[in-house]
């Protein structure tokens, strides 16, 4: 009987769409990486997923009232690390993102994500009076994102900046917003977008905008990208080439198809099909997330829970969006598909909380 | 309990909002996947297996060197590489050999080419011999399709047409390492392109070598590159950037001139240097060293390292620059700017007369003349280049106004021409002294810098230039070799003018006094070129010089001609012509030939080919000169009688 009721409560659809989804992953990212210098990435790819697994057991088991009183600790020392970064982080194709521990390579933005999702959560729980939120009582919320955001930006990277502010923004959506506030704030981002894209955006960044707008302009190595992704996932058709058979991932047409481009290389090899059921599949994981949320007995978990459905959320959306073209390209990785530790840990970290989350409706 | 349910009851509603989202979303990438594989599917799919579109960089072109005369001393010509694209080849034995047979290579050659393979991307082509002839393009083609996997890829090949003609001068070009690319601070360079490594080719790199383009190749399935029609609309966008042209530049030099004092130096078999001025400008004429070498042996995508080595290890140097990255003492060609200074300070006047008695004492040494000249005048001193008359000039003036004079004609610094490398030779003073060595300038040194010898120290341009100001009354140029620099389309981009680097004030009449010494050195009984610089073309002026290789020694004692080669003197000659507003002037030196009338007839050659081309001979003239040589040939004549002979100098 208790059994029985476990496994009823535990979220048993999350634990399975994860691992369906990391088993799609791990096939399409042997096929990925045979170029040379890549052999063997899906090896350390199956010893994080290992580590990520134990970490997702005992992360289970600790009781929310912690992570509530952590919450903060967890923005200030992500915080040190984000500023750390810029100074001693480890140079990579002109950004410095993160930490080389030898052993592995410590990126705190994907930290970041997390931290943001459980410090606004914290905040908003304890703020008795509740929405709507009018944008002076939004001041606080504003000023912890910020520090991140730029911060991230700095790296520069932006699309884990962007995926920082999408889901602070969809959480401070999720817990309502005055409407005059949000007419504002409409108003306020029609007039600052234009003025970032100029000053704050970095030249490359501004490159791959124009090149997502107008291909023609600059065909060099932006354009280059999604043309060849373009052909690739095009060239799928209905059922795609088969495995180890798409010739423009196998003859390395694309660069960093291990990484933010690999659904490139599972849409060519499995077709229009095979797509479908990779949506399916993350549909369905967010689907069990936010029944989480639905579900959640307390306004921190319920908070925490929506947060982390919607990293995963836009991780999703932006990454298969920039690589079949309608979203420009950013570097965002495609959750348990992209090959990268601390991508595929921060991802098993999100399941965690939420199996959490979800079994602790039960356990009082 | 129920007041946490209370909290969250309102939230539940709003999940449902988002969850919209996520259809909406999601029901935009299904739209357009379907988009891209259902409807467009089959023509991307026919393009991917059909072809590969690869974006490659085009090299430009770079630009074409002319001489003053509008020839092309320096362009490009199409190439042929022979390459292999490894992802489509068959690496089984019988299509290696039948490669190997095909591009002449022996299996050990073959089997090193193909180690290359799998150490490199395998969809970028790897070089298997470069610049090949027509014959192997035909052999790799007749047996295709059985070579897939190789192509003939077109290039470009720098192309030196005058040989070894101004090698030095114009430099060479080779691929790009990874050094270069990292010291490079404009971030222009990538790997696999080309720069300039000597002389114009790199002074002027920036301007020749064009900006790189980046365009599309489509490549079939067997690795051949080709274009298809309709790409460009499929893809929905013209994917190229053409390269730039590098610019053209257009030199002062004029290369017949060079070829022939360059065949002059080689006639005469000697290594050393050949600089032509214009005295009017500053203009470079010529600008030769030997020996030389052919710039586009090293310069191709592929260098035979045994050529390079050959050229690299050499002990005579072929690479160097010598007209402006060597220095030699000047020897008595230094006594004009003794003269020069002398009666600047009213130390001399026409009139000064110094015994010569074929030596001079001096605190306890003997300094030693070459020839015992008995009385001697200003004029006769510089004709007859006697060294106890400068010894007199030389302790007049003190090493410090001596100093003071050569700087002002340029020496002991460099000229300013611009080329890699130059030198600024040395023109030694007290102060230099004491920083150098931490001693005092001693009295008898004087005596060794009074004709030229000793520290002091010169490159062929310096003396070039220095003589051209003397000869146009004191006018010190700044030499330059390019005239202008155009784009590819004939639009100016810059143009350069004569620059004076100073009018060095000295009255006329000292230069009247100089130049008349110059004219008689030529051209008077007695002068030291007399026979070796005279020119019945043209009224030559100049002076001799001798350099020495091993200043103090017992060795001194010998005839120069009995010392092993690398120990007998240099040879100069440095002079212009004609006597008044001159047009050209020339410094040679000529490698440990002994004396400066070994230099002289190349300056003569030099001066007389400059004059021939502007006024062509008659042909009696050039009969008469023939007639001439056969009664007496030149070379004796020299030995005879012209005469400043190595043996001068200070005796320890």
């Amino acid at each position: 009987m208790e059994s029985q009721r476990f496994i009823k409560t535990f979220n048993v659809g999350l634990i399975v769409s994860m691992f369906l989804l990391f088993l799609l992953g791990i096939i399409t990212l042997y096929s990925a990486a045979r170029g040379p210098g890549l052999h063997g990435l899906y090896k350390s790819q199956l010893i994080y997923f290992g580590l990520g697994l134990v970490m997702m057991a005992v992360l289970v088991f600790i009781d929310s009232e912690i992570l509530q009183k952590v919450s903060y600790l967890s923005y200030g020392i992500v915080l040190v690390m984000l500023g750390l970064v810029l100074v001693i982080g480890h140079d990579a194709k002109g950004s410095s993102r993160w930490f080389n521990l030898g052993f592995f390579h410590l990126q705190p933005s994907e930290l970041a994500k997390v931290s943001i999702v459980m410090t606004l959560a914290k905040y908003f729980a304890d703020e008795k009076q509740g929405g709507p939120y009018t944008l002076k009582r939004l001041i606080v919320p504003a000023i912890l994102i910020l520090p991140y955001f730029l911060l991230i930006l700095k790296q520069p990277d932006m699309g884990t900046g962007g995926i920082v502010f999408l889901t602070a923004g969809a959480l401070i959506l999720f817990v309502k917003v005055d409407w005059r506030s949000l007419v504002i704030v409409g108003i306020l981002g029609v007039i600052t977008v234009p003025l970032a894209y100029q000053f704050v955006l970095h030249d490359y960044q501004r490159e791959r905008v124009k090149t997502f707008l107008d291909p023609e302009r600059d065909p060099r190595d932006t354009g280059y990208n999604a043309l060849q992704c373009k052909i690739a996932v095009g060239s799928g058709q209905l059922f795609g080439k088969g495995y180890l058979k798409g010739t423009q991932s196998q003859l390395n047409f694309i660069p960093e198809q291990q990484t933010d481009f690999i659904f490139s290389v599972f849409s060519e090899e499995r077709g229009f099909f095979g797509a479908l059921v990779l949506l399916v599949l993350y549909g369905a994981y967010c689907f069990y997330s936010f029944r989480t949320v639905a579900r959640a007995r307390g306004k921190y978990e319920m908070l925490l829970a929506f947060g982390l459905t919607a990293i995963m959320f836009w991780h999703v959306f932006i990454n298969m969006g920039m690589v079949i073209g309608v979203l420009p390209i950013v570097g965002v990785t495609l959750p348990f598909f992209s090959y990268g530790g601390s991508s595929l840990l921060t991802f098993m970290l999100i399941t965690g909380l939420l199996l959490n989350i979800s079994r602790k409706r039960y356990i009082f | 309990m129920i007041g946490r349910e209370d909290e969250v009851r309102e939230f539940r509603s709003r999940v449902w909002g988002f969850q919209a989202l996520l259809v909406i979303c999601w029901s935009i990438l299904v739209f357009r996947l379907f988009y891209l594989q259902i409807i467009k599917g089959d023509a991307l799919r026919k393009f991917s297996e059909a072809n590969r579109l690869k974006n490659e960089k085009l090299l430009p072109t770079r630009g074409v060197i002319f001489d003053r005369n509008g020839k092309v001393i320096v362009d490009n010509r199409a190439a042929f590489d022979v390459v292999l694209l490894s992802q489509y080849f068959k690496n089984t034995p019988d299509n290696v050999s039948r490669l190997a047979r095909a591009l002449n290579y022996s299996k050990e050659e073959m089997d090193k080419r193909l180690q290359k393979i799998g150490k490199s991307r395998s969809y970028i082509p790897l070089l298997l011999k470069a610049d090949v002839s027509k014959d192997i393009i035909a052999s790799i083609e007749t047996s295709y399709p059985s070579l897939f996997g190789v192509d003939i890829e077109a290039t470009v090949q720098r192309r030196y047409p005058f040989k070894d003609v101004a090698s030095q001068l114009l430099g060479h070009i080779s691929e790009v390492d990874s050094k270069d690319v990292q010291r490079d601070s404009r971030k222009t360079l990538q790997p696999g392109d080309y720069i300039g490594r000597m002389g114009l080719e790199r002074y002027y790199d920036s301007d020749l070598r064009g900006v790189n383009g980046v365009g599309y190749v489509e490549v079939d399935a067997m690795g051949r590159r080709r274009k298809v029609e309709g790409a460009e609309k499929l893809l929905g966008f013209v994917a190229q950037t053409e390269p730039v042209p590098g610019n053209n530049l257009y030199l002062t030099l004029d290369v017949d001139l060079e070829t022939a004092a360059a065949n002059s130096l080689k006639e005469h078999k000697f290594n050393g240097s050949v600089v032509a001025l214009d005295p009017r400008s500053g203009e470079v004429l010529a600008l030769v060293n030997e020996p030389s070498f052919e710039p586009e042996l090293i310069s191709g995508r592929e260098i035979n390292p045994k050529v390079w080595a050959s050229l690299r290890d050499n002990k005579d140097r072929p690479l160097r620059n010598r007209a402006i990255q060597d220095i030699y003492p000047p020897g008595s060609t230094f006594k004009l700017f003794m003269a020069i200074a002398a009666m600047a300070e009213g130390k001399a006047s026409r009139q000064t007369s110094h015994f010569c008695n074929g030596s001079m004492s001096f605190g306890k040494r003997k300094f030693n003349c070459w020839k015992h000249h008995g009385y001697t005048d200003f004029v006769k001193s510089i004709r007859e280049s006697c060294d106890v008359y400068y010894y007199n000039l030389g302790i007049s003036l003190g090493p410090d106004v001596i100093a003071k004079y050569a700087r002002l004609f340029g020496l002991g610094q460099p000229t300013e021409i611009k080329l890699p490398g130059e030198q600024r030779g040395l023109i030694p003073d007290t102060q230099w002294k004491m920083e150098r060595f931490k001693d005092i300038w001693h009295p008898g040194e004087t005596l060794s810098i009074a004709i030229g010898q000793g520290y002091i120290s010169a490159t062929p341009i310096q003396l070039a230039n220095a003589y051209a100001a003397i000869g146009n009354g004191g006018f010190l140029y700044k030499p330059y070799i390019v005239k202008k620099i155009e784009k590819r389309n004939g639009e100016l981009i810059k143009e350069f003018h004569p620059e004076l680097k100073r009018k060095i004030e000295i009255a006329p009449e000292v230069f009247e006094s100089v130049k008349d010494g110059l004219y008689q050195v030529a051209n008077s009984p007695g002068g030291t070129a007399i026979v070796s610089g005279h020119s019945k073309k043209v009224v030559i002026s100049g002076k001799t010089g001798t350099a020495q290789v091993r200043a103090f020694s017992d060795i001194m004692r010998m005839k120069c001609e009995s010392m092993p080669i690398k120990d007998r003197h240099h040879g100069w000659f440095v002079g212009y012509a004609p006597r008044d507003n001159p047009e050209i002037a020339v410094a040679v030196i000529a490698e440990h030939s002994c004396h400066g009338t070994a230099a002289a007839p190349i300056v003569r050659d030099v001066i007389e080919a400059y004059f021939n081309k502007k006024n062509p001979p008659q042909v009696s003239e050039v009969d008469d000169k023939k007639k001439i040589e056969k009664v007496a040939p030149r070379k004796q004549t020299v030995e005879e009688l012209d005469g400043e002979g190595g043996e001068v100098g200070p005796e320890t």
